[in-house]
C-alpha cells in the first residue's frame, strides 16, 4: 500500500507523464481509502484549472503590474538608437 | 501632418514600448516574478522585434507578435540560467516540503476539503493571493513551474531547457505544487472555512 507521501507524488506526476498501470492502480487504491489524498487530488485539479486562467489573464488584467517610470525611461533610452 | 500608416508603427520600437510595454512587462513578470529580469526581457524583446520587423506579416496583432517574441526570449533566459535550477539536490527549500509528511509518510496536516473552489476564480482577491503564493516559490521551483504550467512545455522540452533529468523535473514540479497548495490553503481556503 502506498503512503500519502508516495501517493501525492503519483498524483502530481499523473499530470506530467503517463503512469505505469501498477502505479495507477496503487494510486487509485490509496485514493479510495484516504480522504486527505482525495482532497489533495481535487486541489491539484483545481490548481491546474486556476493556472490556466492565470496564464491567460494576468498580463491583460492585472493593471497594478506595470513598468515603473524609471524603467520606461531607461528602456526608451536604450532602444533610442534603433531607427 | 500625415496619418501614421500601419507599416510605420511596426518599425518603431518607441511606439511599441508606449503601446505594449506594460503588457509585455506584465507577461514577463507573471512568468519570472522578478522586476529587473522582467524589465530586461521587455527591452530584449523590443530590440529583437526591431531586428525581425520584416517578419511581421501584419496578420497577427502587433501585441500578439511581440508576445510571441517575448516567449522566445523567456525560454532563452531560462536556458541561460539553467544551472541555477540544476544545482542543489536537497536544499533547505526541498526539506520544507519533506517536512509536510511524518516519517511514515502520512500528512502532518491533511489537505482539507476546499468545497467548490472554482468560485474563487471570479474573485479579484483570490488572484492577489495566487500571485503572492507564486512569489513565495523558491526560484528553482518557480522557473520550472512557469515553463511547464504557464507556458505549457511538456516534460521532454522542459528537460532540454533546464538540462535536467525527467525524474528531477517531476520532483521539482511536485514540490512547487505542494508549496502552492499549502500557501492557498493557508491564505485563502483555510480562511474561508474558519469564518
Amino acid at each position: 500500500m502506498l503512503t500519502c507521501k508516495q501517493t501525492s507524488l503519483m498524483v502530481s506526476q499523473s499530470y506530467d507523464r503517463r503512469l505505469f498501470w501498477r502505479e495507477r492502480i496503487g494510486m487509485r487504491l490509496h485514493l479510495l481509502l484516504c480522504a486527505a489524498c482525495t482532497n489533495f487530488k481535487r486541489q491539484m485539479d483545481f490548481l491546474r484549472q486556476a493556472l490556466r486562467h492565470f496564464a491567460a489573464q494576468e498580463w491583460e488584467e492585472n493593471e497594478r503590474i506595470r513598468l515603473s517610470a524609471e524603467a520606461l525611461e531607461r528602456i526608451a533610452r536604450n532602444i533610442d538608437h534603433l531607427r | 501632418m500625415q496619418e501614421k500608416t500601419p507599416s510605420l508603427s511596426h518599425t518603431n520600437p518607441e511606439s511599441w514600448l508606449k503601446d505594449h510595454g506594460d503588457a509585455l512587462y506584465r507577461y514577463a513578470f507573471s512568468r519570472l516574478r522578478d522586476t529587473t529580469q522582467s524589465e530586461d526581457l521587455v527591452q530584449e524583446t523590443l530590440v529583437a522585434a526591431f531586428q525581425g520587423r520584416h517578419g511581421f506579416s501584419g496578420r497577427s496583432a502587433e501585441r500578439t507578435w511581440l508576445i510571441g517574441i517575448l516567449k522566445n526570449k523567456l525560454v532563452d533566459y531560462l536556458r541561460k540560467h539553467a544551472r541555477e535550477v540544476a544545482s542543489g539536490d536537497m536544499t533547505g527549500e526541498d526539506l520544507d516540503t519533506e517536512a509536510m509528511f511524518d516519517p511514515s509518510g502520512n500528512w502532518k496536516t491533511p489537505p482539507s476539503d476546499w468545497e467548490n473552489p472554482t468560485r474563487a476564480l471570479e474573485q479579484k482577491q483570490f488572484w492577489k493571493v495566487m500571485s503572492k503564493c507564486l512569489d513565495a516559490l523558491p526560484s528553482r521551483h518557480a522557473r520550472v513551474f512557469s515553463l511547464c504550467e504557464l507556458e505549457d512545455f511538456d516534460s521532454t522540452e522542459a528537460c532540454k531547457v533546464f538540462g535536467i533529468s525527467a525524474t528531477n523535473l517531476w520532483v521539482l514540479l511536485h514540490r512547487a505544487r505542494l508549496r502552492l497548495r499549502q500557501c492557498l490553503e493557508n491564505h485563502w481556503f483555510g480562511q474561508k472555512t474558519s469564518e
